[in-house]
C-alpha cells in the first residue's frame, strides 16, 4: 500500500527549513526542502516511484533520478521510524 | 473578604476568591501579592459601581478558620499541613484559573527579561536557572515579564504574568536584596517571594529579541558558554513550554512561535553562576544595540 501521512500533522515553512509539528504530542521535526515535499506527497496513492518522480522534477539541480528514488526511500523509511504515516 | 484577579483578555471575568476565616483580611492581602492584578474586597461592603462583584459566584473558597483548606465550586476541599505548600498551591491554581480564561494568549514556561533590545525569553525546566536569572535580572534594575510564566499575544509580543519571582532565601541574601521587602508568609520559609515593584518592575509589551535555553550546571566551564541554537531546536523547546492542555491550545500556536523563532536570536546559556549568565546577555544586549546604532 503507498504510504499516508498522518492527519493532523502540521507541516510550516522556518526560514530555510521545514518543520513537521504533532500537536498531540508537541513533537517536532525538522525537514529539508525535498523531505518536506517528499511528505506533503504521501498521499496514499502515490507509489515511491512516482513520488520520487515528482521531487526530481520539483527540485532544483536535482541529483539522478536514481539517486533522487533512493533518497525518498530513505526519507520515508525515517517517517516511518517516527511514526508519522499511517499504519495499515 | 474577595480577593479578585484580573484576567489578560478584555472580556473574560475575572478570578474572584472568598477568604473566610478569623485571619481572612490579613491572608486576603497576602494572596491580592501573588499577581499583580490582585485587589482586596470587602464582600460586606456595597460597591454599586462594580455591582459584579457583590453576590457573584466565586471560583475558588479559602478557609483559613480551623486550619489550610481551599475548595472550588462543587468540589471537595485540599487542605495543607504547611503555609508554604498552602500558598504555593493556590498561586498555581490562580495561575491556572487565569491562563484558562485567557484564550488570546498563548502562556509559556519561562522567565522573560526586558531590555531596549527587546525582550529575552528564558525556557529550560525547573530547577535551569530562570528564577535566577529574573531575580538577577530585576535586582540589576531590569524589569521582567516573570520568573516562571510569560504572555505571548497575537502579534509576537510578550507580556508580563506578574506573579512575584519564587526563589530561594539564600538567592535572595546573594542579591543583598531585604528580605523584609519579600512577601514573607512566613520569616521561617526556605523559599521567598520577590515583587519586582520593589525593583525595575514589571515591563510593558515587547517583541522577543533572544530566545535562550537557561542550562544551571555546576559543572559549566568558568565563565559560562554561550551556544548558538538551532532553530528547529529553539521551536521544539519553545512548543514544548507552553503551558495549555494540548488539545487547548489557542490558535496559532504553532505560527506565533515560528513567528517568534524567526525573528529572534536562539542560543543555549550554559552557566555556574547567575553572575556569569548576566554578563552574557548583557554582552549580547550590547552587540545588539552596537547593530542598532549603526
Amino acid at each position: 500500500m503507498p504510504p499516508r501521512t498522518r492527519s493532523r500533522l502540521i507541516l510550516r515553512p522556518m526560514g530555510e527549513e521545514w518543520v513537521l509539528y504533532d500537536p498531540e504530542t508537541r513533537d517536532l521535526h525538522a525537514l529539508n526542502v525535498a523531505a518536506a515535499l517528499t511528505w506533503s506527497l504521501l498521499d496514499g496513492e502515490r507509489t515511491l516511484e512516482e513520488v520520487a518522480a515528482v521531487v526530481h522534477r520539483e527540485m532544483q539541480q536535482a541529483p539522478d533520478l536514481d539517486v533522487v528514488a533512493d533518497h525518498v526511500r530513505d526519507t520515508v523509511a525515517s517517517f516511518v521510524d517516527a511514526g508519522l504515516l499511517e499504519s495499515e | 473578604m474577595r480577593v479578585r484577579f484580573r484576567v489578560p483578555e478584555g472580556q473574560a471575568p475575572p478570578v474572584d476568591v472568598l477568604v473566610r476565616g478569623p485571619d481572612a483580611g490579613v491572608w486576603a492581602k497576602a494572596l491580592a501579592r501573588l499577581h499583580g492584578t490582585g485587589e482586596v474586597w470587602d464582600a460586606r461592603s456595597h460597591r454599586p459601581h462594580r455591582p459584579s462583584l457583590d453576590g457573584s459566584e466565586v471560583d475558588l473558597c479559602v478557609d483559613v478558620a480551623d486550619g489550610l483548606m481551599w475548595s472550588v465550586p462543587g468540589g471537595a476541599p485540599a487542605s495543607f499541613d504547611d503555609r508554604a505548600s498552602f500558598v504555593s498551591a493556590l498561586e498555581a491554581r490562580i495561575s491556572e484559573m487565569i491562563l484558562a480564561r485567557s484564550t488570546g494568549y498563548v502562556f509559556l514556561h519561562a522567565a522573560g527579561l526586558a531590555g531596549p533590545w527587546g525582550a529575552t525569553l528564558v525556557l529550560g525546566a525547573s530547577g535551569a536557572g530562570k528564577s535566577s536569572l529574573a531575580l538577577a535580572w530585576a535586582a540589576d534594575g531590569g524589569a521582567i515579564f516573570g520568573d516562571d510564566v510569560v504572555l505571548l499575544d497575537g502579534s509576537g509580543l510578550v507580556h508580563a504574568h506578574p506573579r512575584p519571582i519564587k526563589v530561594a532565601r539564600a538567592q535572595v541574601e546573594a542579591a543583598e536584596l531585604d528580605p523584609t521587602t519579600t512577601l514573607e508568609f512566613d520569616s521561617e520559609w526556605s523559599e521567598l517571594w520577590v515583587e519586582p515593584g520593589h525593583l525595575a518592575g514589571w515591563a510593558d509589551p515587547q517583541p522577543v529579541a533572544l530566545v535562550v535555553l537557561a542550562r544551571w550546571d555546576p559543572d559549566a566551564p568558568p565563565g559560562g558558554e554561550m551556544i548558538p541554537l538551532k532553530n528547529s531546536e529553539a521551536l521544539q523547546r519553545m512548543v514544548r513550554s507552553v503551558l495549555h492542555p494540548a488539545d487547548q491550545d489557542p490558535a496559532g500556536t504553532l505560527e506565533r512561535c515560528i513567528q517568534v523563532i524567526e525573528e529572534a536570536s536562539a542560543v543555549t546559556l550554559w552557566f555556574n553562576t547567575t553572575a556569569d549568565a548576566l554578563r552574557h546577555l548583557r554582552a549580547i544586549a550590547s552587540a545588539a544595540q552596537s547593530a542598532t546604532s549603526s
